[in-house]
C-alpha cells in the first residue's frame, strides 16, 4: 500500500531472510510429531520432549512471522476508505496507521521483554543461572527459548514498521514535489 | 480506577476508535493492540504491560494451536501438487448424462477435498483451476458454475479439518474432536442442499447444465474403473487424519501431523514432489501463521485488559438482559457474524465477537460444540457475502479473464440462500450436529 515503490529497507531484507530460513521450523515440527505418533502408537515408546519442542519451535516460526508478513503487505486491513482519498489525503491515513503500528509494537516489545526477562534472568540459590524450565520432563529451558523469540520477533516488527515509517515521511518530499 | 468513567462509556469509546481506526485502514493487528496497550497505559501504568505479555505467551504456548501450520502445510502441498486434478478427472467421468451431472461431480469433489484440508482457498484455486473450465466448456449456465465452485470449495473449513474450529476450540475452551465430528453432518448436508438445487435447476431448465459429449459418455467402464484410483490417495489422506481423530488414536495437533506426512508422501508416490514444493509450502505456512497470529494477539492482549476492566462481565450483563428469549438472542448473534462477514473476515469476526458472546452462550445453557458449528455455517456465508468475499477474490484470481469480479459476486446470491437454509436446519434440529460427538 507504499505510495511510491522504493527499495526493501534493511529490517525488511532482515525479516526476509529470517521468514525464509527460520519456516523450516515447520517442517522440522511436522517430522517431530510424525516421529512421535509412529513412536508412541507402533512402538509403545512416548517421548517427553516431542510435544514440548514442537510447540516451541512453532513459537519460533509465529513470533518470527509478522516482520516478514508486514514486508508483505499481508496483514489485514480494510482499504475500501483509504483507496477513495486523494493521494495527499492518503499519506495522512497510512501515516497514522504507521504510528499505530509503532505505538502496539513498542508496547508490546516492552511486555514480552518484562516477561521474558523474569523468565530467562533467573537464578538458583547457588546462584547459578537457571531460566525457566518446562513444568516437568524433560526440564528443558524451552518456555526461556519461547519467550526470547518473542522478544526478537517483535523487535525485527518494530524495526520493519519503524523503517517504513521513516520511508513513508520521506516520500511526503516527494509527494509535494510532484505536485 | 476507571478515571471516573463507568465501563459502558469506556466500551463505547473502544468500540468508536476501533471502528474508526479500521475504516481507515489501520491493520486489524495494530487496532486492537495498540488500544490494549493505551488502556495498559492510562488505566494501569506501565508495569501492567507485563499482563499483555504474558497473555501473549501463555496463547502461543498451546500444543493444539501446533495443528494451524500443519493444516496450512497440507492444503499447500495439496494445491500445488496434481492430486486434486487426479481427483476431479477420476470422478467427471461419472457425471453420465444427469443435466447437471457435472456440477454435483463438482460439489462431490469439494467434499473429498474438504476433508484434506482445513483451510479456505486452495480450494476454490484447485476447482477454478480445473472444474471451472469443463463446467464452461459445455455451455453450463455461468452464474451456476461459479456459484458452485465457490460454495463447494468453502466447504474445507466446514468439513472437518478445520481451522476455524481449532481456533474456536482454543478461544473457548471447547474439544477440538467433539467440534470437528459435529461439524461433518452440518457440511454434508450443505453439500447436498447444493446437490438438490443444481438438480432442480437443471431438471427446470436442461439449457443450465448440459450432458457431457459422447465420447466422454462411451468410455468404457474398464478405463472409468482405472481412473478411479485417483481417488484412492485424496481418501487415504482424508482418513488419516479424521480416522485417527474419530477413533481417538491421536490429537488433533498429531493427526495433523500424520496428514502432513501422509500428503508429502503422496505426492512423492504419485511423481512430482521436490525440494522446491516443500519450501513454497515452508514458506507460505510461515507467512499465513505470521499474519493470522498476529492478529490474534492484538485482540489476545485488548481482551485480557478489557476483562480487567469489567468489560466481559459488563457486556455478558447486557446480552443476558436484554427482554428477549434466549433464543432471539442467539439469533441476533447471528445476524451479528453474518452482517460482520459483509465487511471482515472469519477470524476477524470471531476474536471480535467471541469474547463477549461464549459467557453469554453460557449462561443460556447452550451447547458451545453447537455454537460453534452454528458460527461455522455463518463463516461459510461470509466466504460468499460481498463485498468481502474471500471465494470470490480466490476465484477471480484463476478464472477466465471475461469473468469479473461483479460476475461472481452476483453468482453467490442463490448459495447464500442455500446456506441459509442450511444454518435454519441446524439450529431447528441440534441433533444433526451434535449426534456424531454424542456416539464417541
Amino acid at each position: 500500500m507504499a505510495l511510491v515503490n522504493s527499495a526493501p529497507s534493511l529490517p525488511d531484507r532482515i525479516a526476509v531472510s529470517v521468514g525464509q530460513s527460520f519456516s523450516w521450523l515447520f517442517i522440522v515440527a511436522i517430522i517431530l510429531s510424525a516421529y512421535e505418533v509412529m513412536m508412541r502408537y507402533a512402538f509403545g515408546a512416548p517421548s517427553s520432549w516431542a510435544l514440548p519442542t514442537t510447540t516451541m519451535l512453532c513459537q519460533i516460526g509465529f513470533a518470527l512471522g509478522g516482520a516478514w508478513c508486514m514486508v508483505k503487505g499481508e496483514h489485514i486491513r480494510i482499504t475500501f476508505v483509504p483507496d477513495q482519498l486523494s493521494p495527499g489525503k492518503r499519506w495522512w491515513v497510512e501515516l497514522i496507521a504507521l504510528l499505530t503500528g509503532v505505538f502496539y509494537l513498542g508496547g508490546l516489545l516492552y511486555a514480552v521483554w518484562l516477561d521474558a526477562k523474569a523468565s530467562i534472568w533467573k537464578f538458583g540459590f547457588d546462584g547459578a543461572w537457571a531460566p525457566e524450565n518446562t513444568p516437568g520432563p524433560p526440564n528443558w529451558p524451552l518456555p526461556s527459548i519461547g519467550k526470547a523469540a518473542l522478544v526478537i520477533g517483535s523487535a525485527l516488527f518494530l524495526a520493519v514498521v519503524v523503517s517504513h515509517l521513516i520511508r513513508h515521511i520521506a516520500q511526503k518530499k516527494t509527494l509535494q514535489e510532484q505536485r | 480506577m476507571l478515571l471516573g468513567l463507568d465501563i459502558a462509556t469506556w466500551s463505547l469509546l473502544i468500540v468508536a476508535i476501533m471502528v474508526g481506526l479500521l475504516v481507515i485502514g489501520v491493520p486489524l493487528a495494530f487496532t486492537t493492540g495498540a488500544i490494549a496497550v493505551a488502556l495498559c497505559l492510562m488505566l494501569f501504568g506501565p508495569q501492567s504491560l507485563f499482563l499483555i505479555g504474558s497473555r501473549t505467551f501463555t496463547f502461543l504456548d498451546s500444543y493444539t494451536l501446533v495443528s494451524v501450520p500443519f493444516f496450512i502445510y497440507m492444503a499447500v502441498i495439496l494445491e500445488k501438487s496434481g492430486l486434486a486434478t487426479d481427483l476431479y478427472n477420476a470422478l467427471n467421468v461419472w457425471a453420465g448424462r444427469v443435466r447437471g451431472g457435472l456440477a454435483v461431480v463438482t460439489t462431490g469433489v469439494g467434499v473429498v477435498l474438504a476433508a484434506t484440508v482445513g483451510v479456505i482457498g486452495g480450494e476454490i484455486v484447485v476447482l477454478g483451476l480445473v472444474a471451472l473450465p469443463q463446467l464452461l466448456r459445455l455451455g453450463y449456465d455461468r452464474k451456476l458454475a461459479i456459484g458452485t465452485v465457490c460454495a463447494s470449495g468453502s466447504l474445507g473449513t466446514m468439513i472437518p479439518p478445520s481451522i476455524i474450529l481449532v481456533f474456536y476450540g482454543i478461544t473457548t475452551g471447547t474439544d477440538v474432536a467433539d467440534l470437528f465430528l459435529a461439524s461433518l453432518m452440518p457440511g454434508l448436508l450443505l453439500a447436498a442442499i447444493y446437490i438438490a438445487y443444481i438438480l432442480i435447476r437443471c431438471t427446470i431448465n436442461p439449457a443450465m447444465g448440459p450432458a457431457p459429449p459422447p465420447e466422454q459418455l462411451n468410455m468404457p467402464f474398464s478405463q472409468k474403473l482405472a481412473l478411479l484410483k485417483g481417488v484412492a490417495l485424496p481418501l487415504l489422506i482424508a482418513f488419516s487424519v479424521m480416522g485417527s481423530i474419530y477413533l481417538g488414536v491421536a490429537s488433533v495437533t498429531e493427526s495433523a501431523a500424520v496428514g502432513a506426512v501422509a500428503v508429502t508422501l503422496a505426492v512423492f508416490l504419485r511423481g512430482g514432489l521436490d525440494v522446491s514444493m516443500v519450501r513454497d509450502a515452508a514458506w507460505q505456512t510461515m507467512s499465513t501463521c505470521g499474519m493470522v497470529m498476529w492478529l490474534v494477539l492484538g485482540t489476545n492482549a485488548l481482551i485480557g485488559v478489557y476483562t480487567i476492566m469489567g468489560g466481559i462481565d459488563f457486556a455478558k450483563g447486557l446480552l443476558t438482559g436484554l427482554p428477549f428469549s434466549p433464543f432471539v438472542v442467539l439469533l441476533i448473534m447471528m445476524a451479528v457474524w453474518i452482517f460482520l462477514g459483509f465487511f471482515i473476515d472469519w477470524i476477524g469476526i470471531m476474536l471480535l465477537t467471541m469474547p463477549i458472546f461464549i459467557p453469554a452462550a453460557k449462561a443460556f445453557g447452550f451447547d458451545l460444540v453447537w455454537f460453534g458449528v452454528l458460527f461455522n455455517i455463518c463463516m461459510q456465508i461470509a466466504y460468499l457475502s460481498p463485498p468481502f468475499a474471500p471465494a470470490a477474490f480466490y476465484l477471480k484470481g484463476v478464472a477466465p479473464k471475461d469473468m469479473t469480479l461483479d460476475e461472481i459476486f452476483s453468482a453467490m446470491w442463490p448459495f447464500i440462500g442455500l446456506q441459509i437454509i442450511g444454518l435454519v436446519l441446524v439450529v431447528s434440529f441440534p441433533r444433526i450436529a451434535t449426534w456424531l460427538p454424542s456416539l464417541n
